[in-house]
């Protein structure tokens, strides 16, 4: 066989060999990595986190019955969180929810399923099935529709949203409220 | 109607703001209102709900209407404005600008109407400090024509009704005072 035919075939096999060869490794590199990453973390029972104003007020709490933080991709998902606000004055917002995801980066606070937001001084209750809260303009959000009671009083509309600090809420569109007169 | 009052009020709009801190729904957008025979449509609408009950509910529109049937006899009343404002306690309605009040063909026009439901008052006049606003009332020759006549048949019905001192049944027992004086009458009578 001619040298260079040899020399050829040589280079074949190797080249081969490490085709056929690096992606078996790479695979289960790439399957393990990604097994890590789509574990979290750190996980977290009973979690409590604080924030406050630049003047040092407290502005937010957020608890959760347990916190799974994703560090790669840049979130944890809450089981049970409740979320304390504090408006502009001294009225508090509350709202709990069965499942959330809490967004670092973005600022963003999920809430999902069976969600609920109250005006704890007015009395004025808001249940949804979703609500995104922006942390750092303070709203929250939805284009779900949405139930607010207060007494024996009722509004619903398809979507709504709520500025914490103006303590005021949004509604729409298709709003019907029903008021009942006390006796 | 007068149990109107105590029915739910029912509200449907395009939007609403709803503002914790001061205790007001505003509506917005093709807002109707019901409450019994009570109707109000009107491009806003706000509501004051601090004391748990709707107290106030102002009216904005081009014009705002408000309908109402003050009781089972009588025809529904029509009332516009620019505002309307409705104090639901003293079952008053305050109306402004462009202002009417329409009932059975009547109508009163002006710059500021005040109408009382409850005592069937309805105040018409300028706004204060504009002495220049005509007040306008119509009444159809049909119903003032009614109101002479309601006005005759209660003076018949007045001259028609007994004597109130007089006693109906000859046989019964006269009132003690009567008595005395007719008795007093017939001794003198005698003498």
């Amino acid at each position: 066989m001619p040298r260079t035919v040899q020399v050829l075939l040589v280079v074949g096999l190797v080249l081969a060999a490490n085709l056929l060869w690096d992606p078996l490794a790479e695979d289960a590199g790439e399957r393990d990595s990604e097994r890590r990453a789509r574990l979290p973390s750190v996980y977290i029972d009973d979690a409590r986190s604080l924030s406050f104003t630049r003047e040092g007020e407290l502005a937010d709490v957020l608890d959760a019955r347990r916190v799974e933080q994703f560090g790669r991709r840049g979130y944890a998902l809450l089981t049970e969180p409740r979320f304390y606000s504090h408006s502009s004055g001294s009225n508090t917002w509350s709202a709990w929810a069965e499942r959330g995801r809490y967004e670092p980066a973005s600022g963003r606070l999920l809430l999902r399923r069976n969600v609920v937001l109250n005006h704890d001084q007015a009395g004025t209750r808001l249940e949804t099935s979703s609500l995104d809260v922006q942390l750092d303009t303070r709203e929250a959000q939805t284009e779900r529709p949405v139930t607010i009671t207060w007494d024996d009083n009722r509004t619903v509309a398809a979507g709504m949203l709520a500025r914490l600090d103006a303590e005021t809420i949004t509604l729409g569109p298709d709003v019907e409220s029903t008021y009942v007169p006390q006796p | 109607l007068p149990g109107d009052k105590e029915l739910p009020i029912r509200i449907e709009a395009d939007s609403a703001l709803r503002d914790e801190n001061k205790g007001i729904t505003q509506y917005e957008g093709n807002v109707k209102l019901d409450q019994g025979s009570l109707h109000i449509e009107a491009d806003r609408l706000i509501i004051q709900h601090q004391a748990d009950d709707a107290r106030k509910i102002e009216a904005y529109g081009r014009p705002a209407i408000m309908r109402q049937q003050p009781d089972v006899d009588k025809g529904v009343i029509t009332a516009r404005g620019l505002t309307i404002e409705y104090f639901r306690e003293e079952e008053r309605v305050l109306l402004t600008d462009e202002a009417s009040v329409e009932q059975d063909g009547s109508i009163a026009r002006g710059d500021v109407i005040d109408y009382d439901i409850p005592n069937k008052l309805i105040q018409v006049g300028p706004k204060q400090g504009d002495n220049g606003s005509r007040v306008h009332v119509i009444i159809p020759a049909q119903t003032a024509q009614q109101v002479q006549d309601n006005q005759k048949q209660d003076k018949q019905a007045q001259d028609a009704a007994p004597d109130p001192n007089q006693v109906a049944d000859p046989n019964a027992p006269l009132p003690a005072a009567q008595a005395q004086a007719e008795a007093a009458d017939g001794a003198t009578e005698g003498q």
